[in-house]
């Protein structure tokens, strides 16, 4: 679920996705504060909101709400999100590669939810069986990337934007990881295609093999 | 010594002649060791990821002296 969907309702959006959303925001508002107050203890904010019976709930409720979201709600939502960039640009630090990654990751998520929902399910469910602790980080990781986001909202001063940016940056290079994994899950010639059908050893050999001309 | 897998050597036609000359470097740095990307995870955690610009080429070291090239993806967002 993409952090500006949930900051920048658009006025066109619907009135019940409106209030779950702000009431999700009320409910994060103490967590995006101590977010604010030390962006590198983020993770243990985190944990303390996965504890958050209440909040989790809504946090069903809102990725409900985006699941129904039309192109033109997603692109909507895609443009506030990317707005975000500039107001980093000012503290100095670009966050742009982070964004790409995340809007990847929150676009292919909601497209096999929604597209490709049973194969998507298997493989998570096998994801989280087989792999708990993998499972385990990319909740925290994706967690701490969406309230690292609603605190770039809040924050006053550029060197609070700055200390948001850079560990929004290394969250994303973490995220871009599981995308990654979850892609090649999810893609059924990965396995067929495993066989070796060249070798370079020479320089030569290696522009030919990478087919350049 | 490189290998390419079937998978790769198909992702390797999209590519324009720019994306693969910078392919080529970093493949380069790979061989002399510099540059590694980060590794995947669960069941994927032999495979790592490295970025050159929009793309991400994943590869595996799992032997001295050897990569193997699996897959060249860019990155893709707007359309659901």
């Amino acid at each position: 679920m993409s952090v500006s969907v949930v900051v920048h309702p658009s006025p066109t959006i619907p009135y019940t996705r409106i209030t779950v959303f702000r009431e999700l925001l009320d409910h994060l508002r103490s967590y995006v504060q101590s977010v604010l107050e030390d962006p590198k203890n983020i993770e243990a904010v985190v944990q303390e909101l996965l504890k958050d019976q209440n909040t989790l709930k809504l946090f069903y409720r809102a990725s409900k709400e985006v699941l129904n979201f039309s192109q033109s709600d997603w692109l909507e939502a895609l443009k506030s999100f990317y707005a975000l960039g500039e107001r980093f640009k000012d503290a100095g630090i670009d966050v742009e590669d982070a964004l790409d990654i995340i809007a990847e990751h929150d676009t292919w998520k909601l497209q096999q939810i929604r597209k490709n929902f049973d194969k998507y399910a298997n493989m998570f469910f096998d994801f989280i069986v087989n792999y708990p602790e993998d499972a385990n980080r990319y909740i925290i990781v994706d967690m701490s990337v969406f309230l690292l986001l609603i605190a770039t909202i809040e924050a006053r001063s550029l060197e609070k934007l700055r200390a948001l940016g850079e560990e929004l940056n290394r969250f994303a290079e973490e995220l871009e990881l599981y995308t990654l994994t979850f892609m090649i899950g999810m893609d059924e010639s990965w396995e067929k295609e495993l066989d070796i059908i060249a070798t370079a050893r020479t320089p030569e050999e290696l522009r030919r093999v990478l087919e350049i001309d | 010594m490189l290998e390419v897998t079937s998978h790769f050597n198909k992702s390797v036609k999209h590519l324009n002649e720019s994306v693969k000359k910078r392919l080529k470097k970093k493949v380069e740095e790979l061989l002399n060791g510099q540059h590694g990307g980060k590794s995947l995870k669960g069941p994927y955690r032999e495979f790592k990821a490295v970025r050159i610009g929009k793309y991400r080429l994943i590869y595996s070291d799992k032997e001295p002296c050897k990569i193997v090239l699996h897959d060249i993806r860019h990155r893709k967002t707007a359309y659901i």
